[in-house]
């Protein structure tokens, strides 16, 4: 398995780790969670190896060429027009949640709208690179900032103020039946994969998933979904952490660095995350953009030869955020990401699911024929 | 189109630069125009009914420390009718930014225990700015009167108060540390109940004394440890390492030097009347005698002093146990250890009084110390 197909899942992963799902999995889903988790980890591995199987059927090809080879018009667009809004919400969330913690953690004095623009271009600037390049960026951050991050988490496990009795009871939970939300907003943590819709363009000779890379991906899901949930609580308490709005945000600020550079760990810790963020943020929107051009290609709207359906899109992007940015509440966000992976999530992996096995049939009749 | 391309982006990576200029700063806000909080003290108001009054021990800046010849510590109190407001109002009366994300400790009064706890605490803790690593602490008088006193030995910019808890400067066993992660917690979860250390004031030698501390639950009338027992608590709660644990019979009187404790414990009911089995054991030497010691007695020696101990331990329990307290978190563990179903600590708290402890210590001496 190609390592950058890694980086896609991880990414993914642990940007939700600090930002939405903490909540979700904690607060919202009452006592259901453990074995939520337990169904989320195994759905995620098997969709992983599906999707990665299907994809590598069409190689170098991402889902608008696939659609537009195998499928009638009248189904390709409406499709391709859903996963490309829904990516671009995907990304939105993680803007709006990394925009609130910044907001509320480190610079409580500065302007809301500051802090979006300093976002949205740098992510602007990704999001117009080739995908290949995104690919190597997120290598290069995920180098950088991934060996903090888990210094930093193996300095949570072994910290003598982490007391397990807090874990153990969580644990305990197991007995309850599994609560759909904690199943759905996990699942969205696992399936970053999903991310190949656009991504396998670059991966041309996508092979098919090997028992080793699918056992360190399953431990790599299992690890980052045990920490997300139980780690908080260790620290938090497993009753008072359902009243805290960002639980990993609280952990980290309890996590103390007696003879680090500096003591309080948590601006290190977030800004780590930032940049995990920005890589996701670049990754979702670039998917998001590459979809909805291929809906919307306007072949007329053009300036010199310059086509501007990229810059009109990137705009509309900007003055969406701007706007749902300014009037949403931290609550209302919630309850949208909580909708989003309860409705959407699952939608959009059986459309996709759905659509490659259709591709593929569509083009072993096509092979067929043209051998004949 | 290349040359176009590269024009274009020329100018985003000057734009992005050029945004660093604005980045100058901590958030637009330069150190000199902020002041530093480096202590909260919160007491009951005399002056507004059913109020607080805020004390705050402010940093003064100086450009070399070595000119200070004064303390470098400004005090300012507050009265309202809730911490936010005192500290809002507080900022009237400073011409900078009152920053408290550098606050390491806040001081308590002992009537706000039983009184207001909730409006006390929901404002370290809501507002994200605040660590969550700060020390919370006990005034043996009142707040203001610890948070305002000035030790003489405490050297200019350091802040002798941090040094007593954060086990880098002095490591005593009679001194408590809880942070306020901890505090929240235990607080607002059943099973295990908070300990704070009290901060005394030594009126003659014009210095702290830490070495007495209170348990304390939330419906409950606190209870405060004296010297020798929050000594003892602390070696097994937090395997607190150190001198001066005493044993005394008609022939020996030696004082042990221990440094290192393990504690375990096991609660259990299906055996017979319900009990807690607990073992202690104690790694060490002895560190004073009165009188010669043989090196090959050492076995006797350990005796002597499990007998000892033993009898303090059960002490301290048995007496936690009458006032209906545990903040070795007994019940914690009985949660933790059972599978979650309803009324499972109103079962707890049915067995906790009725249950007996079994205490088995273990002291291994090492030996004599530099002599015999």
């Amino acid at each position: 398995m190609s390592r950058f197909l890694f980086y896609l899942i991880l990414i993914n992963m642990m940007t939700s780790m600090v930002s939405l799902t903490p909540r979700i999995l904690i607060a919202g889903s009452g006592s259901g969670t453990v074995v939520s988790l337990i169904i989320a980890l195994f759905v995620g591995i098997v969709m992983t190896y599906i999707l990665v199987r299907l994809f590598s059927h069409f190689p170098g090809l991402g889902l608008p060429e696939i659609l537009k080879a195998y499928a009638p018009k009248w189904f390709a667009k409406p499709i391709l027009l859903f996963f490309g809004l829904a990516w671009y919400t995907a990304g939105l969330f993680t803007l709006i949640a990394y925009t609130i913690i910044i907001i509320r953690f480190l610079t409580p004095n500065m302007s809301i709208y500051t802090i979006v623009l300093t976002f949205v271009i740098v992510v602007t600037y990704g999001v117009f690179m080739k995908a290949r390049n995104i690919l190597y960026m997120s290598e290069i951050i995920f180098i950088v900032v991934v060996p903090l991050i888990v210094f930093i988490q193996l300095k949570g496990y072994i910290n003598r103020d982490l007391n397990w009795d807090y874990v153990r009871i969580a644990l305990m939970e197991i007995n309850h039946l599994p609560d759909y939300g904690a199943f759905t907003s996990s699942l969205f943590i696992v399936i970053g994969t999903a991310n190949l819709v656009i991504f396998n363009r670059v991966f041309t000779q996508l092979k098919k998933p090997t028992g080793k890379g699918m056992a360190l991906l399953t431990f790599l899901l299992a690890y980052v979904l045990a920490s997300t949930y139980f780690l908080p609580i260790g620290f938090g308490g497993y009753e008072p952490l359902k009243t805290t709005i960002f639980p990993w945000i609280m952990t980290s600020d309890s996590i103390r660095m007696k003879f680090g550079i500096i003591e309080r760990i948590v601006f290190i810790f977030t800004g780590a995350f930032l940049a995990l963020g920005v890589v996701s943020i670049v990754m979702h929107w670039h998917v998001s953009i590459q979809l909805l051009a291929s809906v919307f290609d306007f072949k007329r709207f053009k300036w010199k030869s310059f086509n501007l359906t990229f810059p009109l899109l990137i705009v509309m992007f900007w003055v969406v955020a701007m706007f749902v940015i300014a009037k949403i509440s931290t609550e209302g966000l919630f309850r949208a990401v909580e909708m989003y992976d309860d409705y959407f999530t699952p939608t959009l992996l059986v459309l996709l699911v759905f659509c490659l096995l259709l591709a593929r049939k569509g083009a072993a009749s096509k092979w067929r024929k043209s051998k004949k | 189109m290349a040359e176009k391309q590269k024009i274009i982006k020329g100018c985003i990576a000057t734009g992005l630069f050029l945004m660093m200029l604005l980045q100058a700063g901590c958030a637009f806000k330069d150190i000199d125009k902020r002041i530093f909080v480096v202590g909260i003290g919160v007491d009951p108001s005399e002056k507004v009914k059913d109020g607080f009054r805020v004390t705050l021990k402010l940093a003064k800046p100086y450009g070399n420390v070595r000119q200070a010849q004064t303390p470098t510590y400004a005090y300012l109190s507050h009265d309202a009718d809730s911490v936010a407001v005192a500290v809002a109002e507080m900022e009237t009366r400073v011409d900078k930014l009152l920053d408290l994300t550098h606050n390491r400790i806040i001081i308590i009064n002992k009537e706000l225990l039983t009184k207001d706890l909730h409006t006390v605490m929901d404002f370290f803790t809501r507002r994200g700015d605040i660590q969550m690593v700060c020390y919370i602490a006990i005034a043996g008088t009142t707040s203001e009167e610890a948070i305002s006193f000035e030790p003489t030995i405490e050297t200019p910019a350091s802040i002798a108060l941090y040094n007593y808890f954060d086990n880098t400067g002095t490591e005593s066993p009679y001194i408590v540390t809880t942070f306020l992660f901890e505090f929240r917690r235990e607080l607002l979860e059943k099973g295990k109940d908070t300990v704070l250390p009290i901060i005394d004031i030594d009126e003659e030698n014009q210095e702290y004394k830490v070495n007495k501390s209170i348990v304390f639950r939330l419906d409950k009338e606190p209870l405060e440890l004296t010297p020798e027992e929050t000594k003892y608590f602390n070696s097994l709660a937090n395997r607190a390492s150190g001198f001066s644990y005493k044993f005394q019979d008609k022939d020996h009187s030696v004082v042990l030097n221990i440094y290192e404790v393990r504690f375990k414990y096991e609660i259990i009911l299906n055996e017979g009347e319900p009990r807690i089995d607990i073992k202690v054991t104690k790694v060490g030497y002895i560190g004073e005698s009165k009188h010669r010691l043989d090196p090959s007695k050492l076995d006797k020696y350990n005796k002597l002093a499990a007998k000892d101990t033993k009898a303090e331990v059960m002490d301290l329990l048995t007496k936690l146990q009458e006032k209906n307290l545990d903040p070795f978190g007994f019940g914690l563990r009985y949660h933790a250890t059972r599978l979650s179903r309803k009324g499972i600590m109103e079962e707890w708290e049915r067995i906790y009084p009725e249950i007996k402890f079994n205490v088995t210590v273990n002291v291994k001496l090492k030996g004599t110390g530099a002599v015999e």
